[in-house]
């Protein structure tokens, strides 16, 4: 740059001889011309969008690769109302970063789609004084962020896809403890329906023949004959037994369907794609629905307490998603649980225990496990994507992260962890109970 | 028949209950015990000597295969039933291992109660005193061919893929070759030019490849110069000749691929017995055979004279020991008297007996003493419809075929 104005001295510096006093002007003027050329070929170099825009949003002056972008000679666009062009509306748009910065003295960034302006682009609006320092428009730098803008869809795209992935590698691996948690109970159902069964067959004759008696005895005509069949056929039932193991079949057999009442319709809760929006849910019952359907995975390594806050206040949360982070934290404290004690510990079990309360406007939630617990050093990786430290098959290193991202991501919560190695592991999540644009 | 000890083992508490009172019809067959976990019941087996053994697969401390494989070393003569809960295939691979049967949760109260049932008389079979009394005469029981535990433990492996299997065969350059004539020839019917064990094994299924590796191996274990080679080459003919049939039959009265595969193995080792008390004691099964031409006797019968068992409970003993499935095993012991095997309708002994039957008709001059026959019982209940003619049909025609 300053070799061009060196060489142009240079052939000037020719011409001084033969004209001393108008050749200074003249050499002032070829200067000014030559550093406004100088300028305007620089900022038609800047692959930016850039323009002088004053104070009423008229266009003052503008590079070339915005006026191409525009489909016009800057000519032609200097002194229009620059949203006329660039936005194509009659009105100023609530967008627009000049006004702010005209009104507001700084500089102004905002990110917008503008088919005009190619797609997505990022304008930063900077305040333009004259040399009195009276402030008389803004200098737009407007830059191309269709790249960033794809690559964060992208971004986005993956995280929901790992989101889906997970939660249905976790419904796969609850598939089979599922059935096997209604299998049992239909066992003994079935069971016991065949005792009730065999049972009204013993006792069939027995009631018969005490009804011909009454009747026969009713009629003043009973008879030996019929008195010891009567007789013969309470002999032959088993009626000690039946009476107390009657009453116990039918109970059991109730109980077990209430088993797989239960987990059919905590099934139906957990699987079921609730509403994708925040709505104000049961805390207490996502918890419960939860710890039901995971119930194979922990009951042989582990009891569950729950300690939750009766009254505690609905939280405005995605259910789906809350009943993720909590199968999560449940799954990895069964596994802590059982790497501890054995895949089948005999004899004791180790303990989750999860409770609710509320803390001002959060509802505080706790998932305690009496596992091998986190070494300090890698505690803080935790939380990282892919960390894991399962052995391959028994988890993709997703769940904590994911866990992570719906609290504070999607629900402007938080979560954190406490761990002493050999003890146990505390995670604490706090929700707010309310929406963000509520509390404000 | 004597009661049985039975017992029971699952960690659901419920679940024992359930069965105590759904089987108590059976209480005078059954004496029932109870355990809630592997180790209760491996203490309770010391005390006392439990017949058939019924356990959950997934149960705290001890899980269920675990404490079959324990029950297997020690009291092999007990008879092993998994009744699982458990939906995924791990879990049914380890208990096969170990299981005769492989029930699962729900099972209805009739299907257990016929288990049971077959249970009694299979260990009625094991462990009755004349049958153990001959077969501890025998010093040379074969051992279950370790090609045979090796494809057993690949296929318990999920990564493993046919190739695989099918290098395990190749590595044993003579059962490959014997393999290999045998799927193609044309008793197979539409397979020709089967180059390879891989190849036989996903044209054929590993069943039967599985079932003809073992079968030969057994023969070539009991190889003894004091029998003669058209002994051996006549029970070979006939064992492979009446597992086609079974499996011909089989697929003519079901579409269940299980039961024509177990019917095809059940056919192949269904005169196993003979081969062992032959191999053993070869003077005295000489005898036997005579015995059987001299008094046109069938040769079952002359067996029971002089080894007070026949080679069916014999055979049905030795694939008991080694673990083969209950079906298998019920079907060899019961191949000569097919009636007297609790079941609802026509099962894998009547097949075996029918293809059995056909076969030495088919082959009159090779059979030692009279053919042997089904009781008429049994014929009512396989051929309610006249399909014992059709089959004689069909099986002529495999065996043209198989001669071609």
């Amino acid at each position: 740059m300053n070799k061009v104005i060196q060489v142009n001295k240079k052939h000037l510096s020719a011409q001084t001889k033969t004209n001393q006093s108008s050749t200074a002007l003249q050499f002032e003027k070829t200067l000014i011309e030559h550093a406004k050329k100088e300028l305007s070929n620089i900022l038609d170099s800047i692959p930016l969008f850039i323009a002088l825009i004053d104070k009423n949003h008229n266009i003052v002056r503008l590079n070339m690769p915005m006026a191409n972008a525009l489909g016009m000679h800057p000519r032609e666009l200097v002194g229009q109302k620059c949203f006329e062009f660039c936005h194509k509306t009659r009105e100023i748009p609530d967008s627009c970063p000049h006004k702010r910065a005209m009104e507001e003295g700084i500089s102004v960034t905002v990110a917008l789609f503008e088919k005009n302006l190619g797609g997505h682009v990022e304008v930063t609006a900077t305040p333009f004084f004259d040399p009195d320092g009276t402030l008389i428009g803004s200098i737009h730098v407007v830059r191309d962020i269709n790249k960033r803008k794809k690559a964060e869809e992208e971004k986005e795209e993956i995280i929901s896809q790992l989101l889906q992935a997970q939660k249905l590698e976790e419904v796969g691996r609850l598939a089979a403890g599922i059935a096997h948690e209604i299998n049992t109970p239909s066992q003994y159902v079935a069971s016991n329906l065949e005792f009730l069964k065999e049972s009204f067959d013993e006792i069939s004759p027995l009631v018969n023949s005490c009804a011909k008696l009454i009747q026969a005895t009713s009629h003043g005509d009973s008879t030996e004959s019929i008195f010891s069949e009567a007789e013969k056929a309470l002999e032959d039932t088993d009626w000690e037994y039946l009476r107390e193991e009657l009453p116990l079949a039918i109970s059991q057999a109730q109980e077990g369907i209430d088993r797989v009442t239960k987990i059919v319709r905590a099934m139906k809760e957990f699987s079921h794609p609730g509403p994708k929006e925040k709505t104000y849910q049961d805390i207490n019952r996502i918890i419960e629905t939860t710890v039901t359907i995971s119930k194979n995975e922990w009951k042989y390594v582990s009891d569950v307490y729950l300690d939750l806050q009766e009254d505690i206040p609905p939280v405005y949360c995605i259910a789906d998603e809350i009943g993720q982070v909590i199968l999560n934290m449940v799954v990895n404290a069964a596994q802590a649980i059982s790497e501890k004690l054995g895949e089948n510990p005999e004899g004791a079990k180790g303990s989750i225990s999860i409770s609710t309360e509320k803390e001002k406007e959060y509802a505080k939630i706790i998932v305690k496990d009496t596992g091998t617990g986190i070494p300090e050093d890698i505690l803080n990786r935790i939380f990282d994507s892919f960390f894991t430290t399962k052995e391959a098959g028994r988890g993709t290193g997703q769940g904590l992260s994911i866990a992570k991202d719906i609290v504070e991501e999607n629900h402007d919560g938080s979560i954190s962890v406490t761990s002493v190695a050999c003890e146990g592991t505390s995670f604490t999540i706090r929700l707010p109970f309310n929406d963000s644009a509520q509390r404000d | 028949m004597a009661s049985k000890n039975i017992l029971f083992v699952d960690d659901e508490k419920m679940v024992l209950d359930g069965m105590r009172r759904a089987l108590r019809p059976m209480r005078k067959l059954l004496s029932m015990h109870f355990a809630t976990s592997g180790r209760d019941a491996l203490g309770l087996m010391e005390e006392k000597p439990v017949d058939i053994v019924i356990t959950d697969m997934r149960m705290p401390g001890m899980d269920g295969a675990t404490l079959l494989g324990e029950v297997k070393t020690l009291y092999p003569e007990t008879i092993r039933i998994v009744l699982t809960g458990q939906a995924d295939d791990d879990a049914t691979y380890r208990a096969i291992r170990v299981a005769h049967q492989f029930l699962t949760k729900p099972c209805p109260p009739d299907i257990l109660k016929m288990v049971i049932k077959r249970a009694c008389m299979l260990h009625e079979l094991m462990a009755h005193p004349l049958l153990k009394k001959a077969v501890s005469s025998l010093d040379h029981l074969p051992s279950l061919p370790s090609i045979y535990v090796e494809i057993q433990e690949k296929i318990n492996d999920p990564e493993a893929s046919v190739e695989e299997i099918g290098a395990i065969i190749e590595k044993d350059l003579g059962m490959s070759t014997k393999i290999l004539q045998l799927v193609n020839s044309a008793f197979f019917g539409h397979y020709k030019n089967i180059e390879s064990p891989s190849r036989a094994v996903s044209l054929l299924g590993l069943n039967v490849i599985k079932s003809l590796l073992l079968t030969l191996k057994v023969f070539s274990q009991c190889d003894n110069p004091k029998l003669s080679s058209s002994f051996l080459e006549n029970l070979w003919n006939h064992s492979f000749e009446t597992a086609v049939f079974a499996k011909n039959i089989a697929e003519d009265v079901t579409d269940d691929k299980d039961i024509s595969d177990h019917a095809f193995t059940s056919g192949l080792l269904h005169d196993v017995g003979k081969l062992v008390l032959a191999y053993n004691l070869p003077d005295k099964y000489k005898k036997a055979m005579k015995v059987a031409v001299m008094e046109k006797k069938e040769l079952r019968k002359a067996e029971f004279r002089v080894f007070k068992a026949s080679h069916a409970e014999i055979g049905g003993y030795l694939l008991g020991l080694w673990g083969l499935p209950g079906d298998v095993v019920e079907a060899l012991s019961f191949h000569h008297r097919p009636h007297q095997y609790p079941s609802n309708n026509f099962s894998i002994p009547s097949m075996v007996a029918c293809a059995d039957m056909i076969s030495h008709e088919l082959n009159p001059d090779e059979c030692t003493g009279t053919l042997p026959h089904l009781e008429q019982a049994e014929l009512k209940r396989s051929d309610p419809t006249g399909r014992m003619e059709k089959w004689r049909v069909m099986c002529r025609e495999t065996k043209e075929r198989g001669i071609e």
